[in-house]
C-alpha cells in the first residue's frame, strides 16, 4: 500500500513538472527576422602543424559553408596532400587532391539574435584523386637477407563519407573560429586492403586503414551575400 | 565532467597526430609453423602431440635455424623471399637419418603499416619431403602472413 501510494505520487509530480515545463514554453515567444548569410570560406589550421608531428606530410584544406536555412548549411573541404616519406623500410612519395561535400546541420536554436555561434552535427561525401609511387622498399630478414624491390607511379580514386561534429563562434564581425571532429569510413576498402595501400589519401587520412579520425580547427571568414530567415526563441 | 570531456578530446587530437612511421606495432615475421604429430603406440588411429629430443633444420647452403634443440614439438622458419622455392636439412635427432622438405610457392610483397612497411606473404602450392622420419605432411593454411597461423602438420 505504502508503495502504491508512492508510485501514485511520483506520477502526480511528474503530471505537474512536465506541465509545468510545457506552460513554460508556451510562454516562449519565437519571432522570424530576416538576417545576413553568405559564404563561408576559411583554412584548417591544424595542417600547418601536422608536420610538426608528421614530418613526411604537407597537407592544406579550405573549408567552405553556404547557409542555406535557418539550421542548414551546405559545406565542402578541399585538400591538397604531398607525401614525402624515406627510412630503411621504403621511400614512399605521393600528391593529390580530395573534395568533401555535404551538410551541416546547427544543433542549436538561436536565443539572442545578433550572437552568431553554431553547435553542428555534418554528414559529407569525399572524394580524392591521388598518384603514389614506392621507389623503394625492403622486406627484412636475417636469414636469407633483405628483398629490394619497388612499386612504379599509381593513380587511384578513394571515396568515403564522413560525420562530424563541431563549434564555430564569431569573435569578430564576419569572422569566424571553430573546431571539429570527423570521423571518416572508406567506401573503397578493397584500397585500404590492397597489397599497397596509399599510407595518405589526401582529405581522407591513413589510406591503409578503412577509417580515419580527424580534428580541425578552422579560420574563416563570412561574405555576407544574401539574407535567410531565422527564428529565434525570445 | 566538461573538463574530462576536454582532457579526452585533447589526448585523442595528440593521438591522431602521432608519427605513425616511428611506430611498428604488428609482428613483420611471416614464418612456416609446423607442429610435429605421432601416432599413439596403444591406438594407431589416434594421434598425439610429440616433441624430438635434438631437432635440426637449415635451408640448404645456410646457417642453421634449429641446431640439435631439445624437446621442439614444433618448429617456425623463414621461406626464401628471393625465390619461389626452398629446401630444409631435418634431422629429428643426430642418430636418425634426416630428411629433406622442399616448398614451392608464389610471394607477394604487402605493406602493413606506415610503420612497419613491406612485408613478404607467401601462397604455398606444394610441399615435397623425403620420408625417412616423416610419414606425410598436410598443409593446414596455404597463406603465410603476418598473422602466423598453422601452417603444416607433419605426421611421424
Amino acid at each position: 500500500m505504502k508503495i502504491r501510494s508512492y508510485s501514485i505520487f511520483s506520477l502526480l509530480l511528474l503530471c505537474a513538472v512536465t506541465a509545468g515545463a510545457q506552460s513554460k514554453k508556451d510562454s516562449v515567444k519565437t519571432i522570424t527576422m530576416e538576417v545576413p548569410a553568405g559564404l563561408r570560406v576559411g583554412v584548417d589550421l591544424t595542417r600547418f602543424a601536422i608536420p610538426f608531428f608528421q614530418p613526411y606530410r604537407r597537407d592544406a584544406t579550405v573549408v567552405l559553408d553556404a547557409r542555406y536555412n535557418d539550421r542548414l548549411y551546405f559545406a565542402a573541404d578541399i585538400s591538397y596532400g604531398l607525401t614525402d616519406h624515406s627510412d630503411s623500410n621504403y621511400t614512399y612519395k605521393s600528391n593529390g587532391v580530395g573534395i568533401a561535400i555535404g551538410v551541416n546541420y546547427n544543433l542549436l536554436k538561436k536565443q539572442v539574435p545578433k550572437e552568431n555561434f553554431m553547435l553542428y552535427g555534418g554528414f559529407k561525401y569525399g572524394f580524392a584523386l591521388f598518384s603514389y609511387e614506392m621507389p623503394e622498399y625492403n622486406v627484412h630478414s636475417n636469414y636469407w637477407g633483405n628483398y629490394t624491390s619497388s612499386v612504379p607511379t599509381t593513380t587511384k580514386m578513394g571515396h568515403w563519407v564522413e560525420l562530424s561534429l563541431g563549434v564555430k563562434v564569431e569573435v569578430l564581425k564576419h569572422l569566424y573560429l571553430g573546431w571539429s571532429l570527423h570521423e571518416r569510413i572508406l567506401l573503397n576498402n578493397s584500397l585500404a586492403k590492397s597489397d599497397f595501400a596509399p599510407l595518405m589519401i589526401p582529405g581522407y587520412g591513413k589510406g591503409y586503414k578503412g577509417s580515419a579520425f580527424d580534428v580541425q580547427y578552422t579560420i574563416s571568414y563570412l561574405f555576407p551575400l544574401w539574407r535567410v530567415k531565422q527564428q529565434t526563441r525570445l | 565532467m566538461k573538463y574530462l570531456l576536454l582532457i579526452a578530446c585533447f589526448i585523442t587530437a595528440l593521438t591522431a597526430c602521432d608519427d605513425d612511421t616511428k611506430v611498428c606495432d604488428l609482428d613483420t615475421r611471416t614464418q612456416v609453423r609446423a607442429r610435429f604429430r605421432y601416432p599413439n603406440p596403444n591406438n594407431n588411429n589416434i594421434e598425439k602431440d610429440t616433441a624430438f629430443p635434438k631437432l635440426t633444420l637449415f635451408a640448404l647452403n645456410k646457417d642453421s635455424i634449429y641446431k640439435k634443440a631439445p624437446n621442439l614439438s614444433g618448429m617456425q622458419f623463414q621461406l626464401d623471399r628471393q625465390t619461389d622455392s626452398s629446401r630444409y636439412y631435418f634431422q629429428t635427432d643426430s642418430t636418425r637419418i634426416a630428411d629433406t622438405i622442399t616448398f614451392r610457392y608464389t610471394r607477394q610483397p604487402h605493406f602493413i603499416s606506415a610503420g612497419c612497411g613491406v612485408v613478404m606473404y607467401f601462397n604455398i602450392d606444394t610441399v615435397l619431403s623425403t620420408n625417412h622420419v616423416i610419414k606425410s605432411i598436410v598443409i593446414t593454411s596455404k597463406q603465410v602472413t603476418e598473422e602466423n597461423e598453422n601452417t603444416l602438420i607433419l605426421h611421424f
